[in-house]
């Protein structure tokens, strides 16, 4: 048998986890009747994850570096047009700044090649994160397994206290102006 | 054992050194296995996790310290490809493999016949050669192949027009039957069988070397859904190690040394001498002498090793014609049916791909051209078959979400489409398809070895130059689009995903040629018994010989190589 030895070390800051978090979510939202990113922990099993050697996956060096990196960048580029960090948007505006990010458009000095990396790393962790084996930290209780049908049957899920939704933040229309100009500017 | 008494060196313990090691100590000779990897134990792979084994890639050579390189579109590159499909340990990838064993056929092996090679635009480059020997030359040895690695399945599964005999779509001597009957059916199979019926494209339940009953000590298949890329903790399913090396062993005249790396091939006036090795990353190079030594390391080691060892190569052939199976992969839903399977106490109740559809192995008849042609409007003649099966209980939740799609361009799906796709698959029935086509072989498709880089043992790298010609990419269109005619018009489906075969490929576990046998030394590497013109009583086992790459899980064909040319060298 091999055995997981898990540090109980974490990774990211409290921000960068919040910021992860966010992020997580609006890959795999929670709904009334399904469980999400955030219900699973699923950020619990990168936090954990990044603190792991090259012998457990080849590639946490690199992803070492490209989460801070990237979690700036996308926090940076919410505060530009929502005025407010990507924890404290709605998830359909963090889910069209990963868009962007996807399609390496992420205003910022981010890589365009590195952005659609970071987004295809997101997306791969976070589903990792819901549906990997509960024992890396994420999948808590099995609560995807348990809604997906994985090993056991599938549940139903009925979210019985909703959590406070985030309304959009809309753009206040001072910030707005200054910010094209000052872009266009640039170009 | 003596090096002073060794008849012969086998490099590689996985499907063709694990067999040598098997046939030849049965006919009394003392063998050395070098093995690169560690022995591991059935155990060793609990408790099953899918993050580790196959996400974190616990079992295969790590990318950036071990890889393969390509060299793209262009031919200039120089990018690390991860070998999937290479496992580095004792038993090789047949502890990983999915244990799908359909034989090659006529149409493999007698190419012309078949393949009309004269339609096909910009054929100049495409050399599609038969192969030295017939179907019925090797349907013998796979007999003796499929008995021995216990495979389980059934002859004469499809029937006729009325009155007609029942018939194996894998043609079998009259009377032959499997050592085991075919695992237990999936939810889905009879809903399949009968959409393929209908559409006259009768499917059947495939070969698998995968217990169905207790047999030889090792039980019957429990169905736990780890399957591909997940090794079986309680050897259901048959490996190198489970049943060749372990017959190997018990005779006393196997040695396995493990932690051998060869790095080249010793030879004097055109004959072997034996094999150098380390036994650490930059160790210092060792020699164990032998009379014979088999090469059965994987087709690109194998062609690596032949260059490392500077084999003299007159006619440029060497590492030459390495194919890939073209693929596609195809998945539909459908709304009107439930998922399978909901009554059980598990999801998981198959191992994928047990249900195959050889129907468009031949897709125009070459010889019957007019009076049997069936696809007037598509100039492809020889195609491919496929594997069949649910991707919500066949595949472990992370790779099937990971490539989740919701229509031909909707993949990778996140977001609402994922959640929309979650409640989808767990509500409804889904099938996927995976399609194995024949490679256009050509020449320019290669192994070299890369001048810049080396593995973490200190050896020069494989570097692949590779391009599929468009008839491949030509041949998954059509297998997409006939697919999908039978199962949205007969089915009543819902087309999820259309993946087709690009031209670049960086890498497949389907890997062929490289080493080409054939009957004229100046266009193949090795010799009709599989042995190098070049060096005699060098032979190679792996899948490496295969002069074209025929349109099946290439497994069960190279082993029954294996025990052709094992059973017969001096």
């Amino acid at each position: 048998m091999w055995n997981l030895v898990r540090t109980g070390q974490h990774f990211f800051t409290p921000e960068q986890r919040a910021q992860c978090e966010a992020l997580f979510e609006a890959i795999l939202p929670g709904g009334e009747t399904n469980p999400g990113a955030r219900d699973a922990d699923a950020v619990e099993y990168i936090d954990g994850l990044l603190t792991m050697s090259h012998e457990i996956y080849f590639d946490i060096p690199t992803l070492q570096k490209l989460y801070p990196a990237g979690l700036a960048a996308i926090d940076a580029a919410a505060q530009q047009a929502y005025g407010a960090s990507v924890t404290e948007i709605a998830t359909e505006q963090v889910a069209t700044l990963l868009q962007q990010m996807k399609d390496g458009k992420l205003p910022g000095s981010m890589p365009a090649a590195d952005q659609t990396k970071f987004f295809t790393n997101v997306r791969a962790q976070c589903i990792e994160g819901c549906f990997g084996d509960p024992r890396w930290g994420g999948n808590k209780n099995g609560v995807m397994w348990r809604w997906y049908g994985w090993i056991v049957p599938a549940e139903r899920f009925q979210r019985t206290t909703l959590a406070p939704q985030k309304l959009p933040i809309k753009r206040k229309a001072k910030a707005k102006a200054p910010a094209r100009k000052s872009r266009r500017a640039r170009t | 054992m003596s090096d002073a008494k060794i008849d012969a060196i086998i490099v590689g313990s996985g499907a063709g050194g694990g067999t040598a090691a098997r046939v030849l100590t049965d006919r009394g000779w003392n063998v050395v296995v070098l093995e690169k990897g560690k022995p591991w134990h059935a155990d060793d792979f609990l408790p099953f996790d899918e993050l580790h084994f196959r996400e974190h890639k616990a079992l295969i050579p790590k990318v950036d310290t071990d890889p393969q390189t390509y060299a793209g579109l262009d031919d200039k590159q120089s990018v690390p490809s991860e070998r999937w499909w290479e496992i580095e340990m004792v038993g090789g990838s047949t502890m990983v493999w999915d244990a799908n064993f359909p034989r090659y056929a006529d149409e493999d092996m007698a190419m012309s016949q078949y393949l009309d090679v004269a339609s096909i635009p910009n054929n100049n480059v495409i050399d599609m050669p038969d192969w030295p020997w017939s179907y019925d030359d090797m349907q013998p040895w796979f007999e003796i192949a499929e008995h021995e690695w216990l495979v389980s399945g059934r002859a004469g599964q499809t029937v006729g027009k009325k009155g007609a005999k029942p018939w194996s779509q894998e043609r079998m001597r009259p009377g032959y039957e499997y050592p085991q009957p075919p695992l237990v059916d999936h939810a889905s199979t009879k809903f399949l069988m009968s959409t393929f019926e209908k559409a006259g494209m009768p499917a059947y339940r495939g070969p698998r070397a995968i217990n169905s009953r207790t047999i030889d000590g090792r039980p019957a298949c429990s169905f736990c859904g780890y399957d591909q890329f997940f090794a079986c903790p309680v050897n259901s399913r048959s490996n190198s190690m489970n049943t060749m090396l372990a017959h190997a062993l018990h005779t006393g005249r196997c040695d396995l040394r493990t932690e051998h790396c060869a790095t080249r091939v010793g030879f004097e006036n055109g004959k072997v001498t034996g094999v150098y090795y380390i036994t650490e990353p930059n160790g210092k190079e060792q020699f164990l002498a032998a009379p014979r030594v088999f090469l059965s390391a994987q087709p690109i080691q194998s062609a690596r090793l032949m260059l490392l060892s500077n084999v003299p190569d007159p006619n440029k052939v060497v590492g030459h014609w390495l194919t890939y199976h073209p693929k596609a992969n195809i998945d539909f839903i459908f709304k009107k049916l439930k998922s399978w399977d909901t009554k059980s106490e598990g999801a998981s109740r198959n191992n994928i791909g047990t249900l195959q559809l050889r129907d468009l192995y031949i897709i125009n008849d070459k010889k019957h051209k007019k009076p049997f042609a069936r696809d007037k409007k598509t100039y492809l003649t020889k195609g491919g078959k496929f594997s069949v099966y649910d991707p919500y209980t066949c595949i472990p939740p992370l790779r099937n979400l990971k490539g989740a799609a919701m229509g031909k361009t909707k993949t990778s799906v996140w977001g609402r489409d994922l959640v929309d796709y979650l409640n989808e698959v767990r509500s409804n029935a889904a099938v996927t398809f995976s399609f194995t086509g024949d490679a256009m072989s050509m020449y320019d498709n290669r192994v070299e070895l890369d001048p810049a880089r080396k593995d973490s043992w200190g050896i020069p790298v494989a570097r692949t130059f590779y391009h599929h010609h468009q008839y491949d990419r030509d041949l998954t269109q059509y297998a997409v689009d006939r697919i999908s005619n039978v199962m949205i018009n007969i089915g009543g489906g819902e087309l999820r995903k259309a993946e087709t075969q690009a031209e670049a490929n960086p890498g497949y576990g389907h890997v062929h040629g490289c080493l080409r046998a054939g009957t004229d030394p100046t266009k193949s590497v090795l010799d009709p018994m599989c042995q190098s013109w070049q060096v005699k009583n060098l032979y190679v086992l792996d899948a490496s010989f295969m002069p074209t790459a025929g349109a099946s899980n290439p497994s069960i064909t190279m082993i029954a190589n294996a025990y052709r040319v094992c059973r017969n060298v001096q």
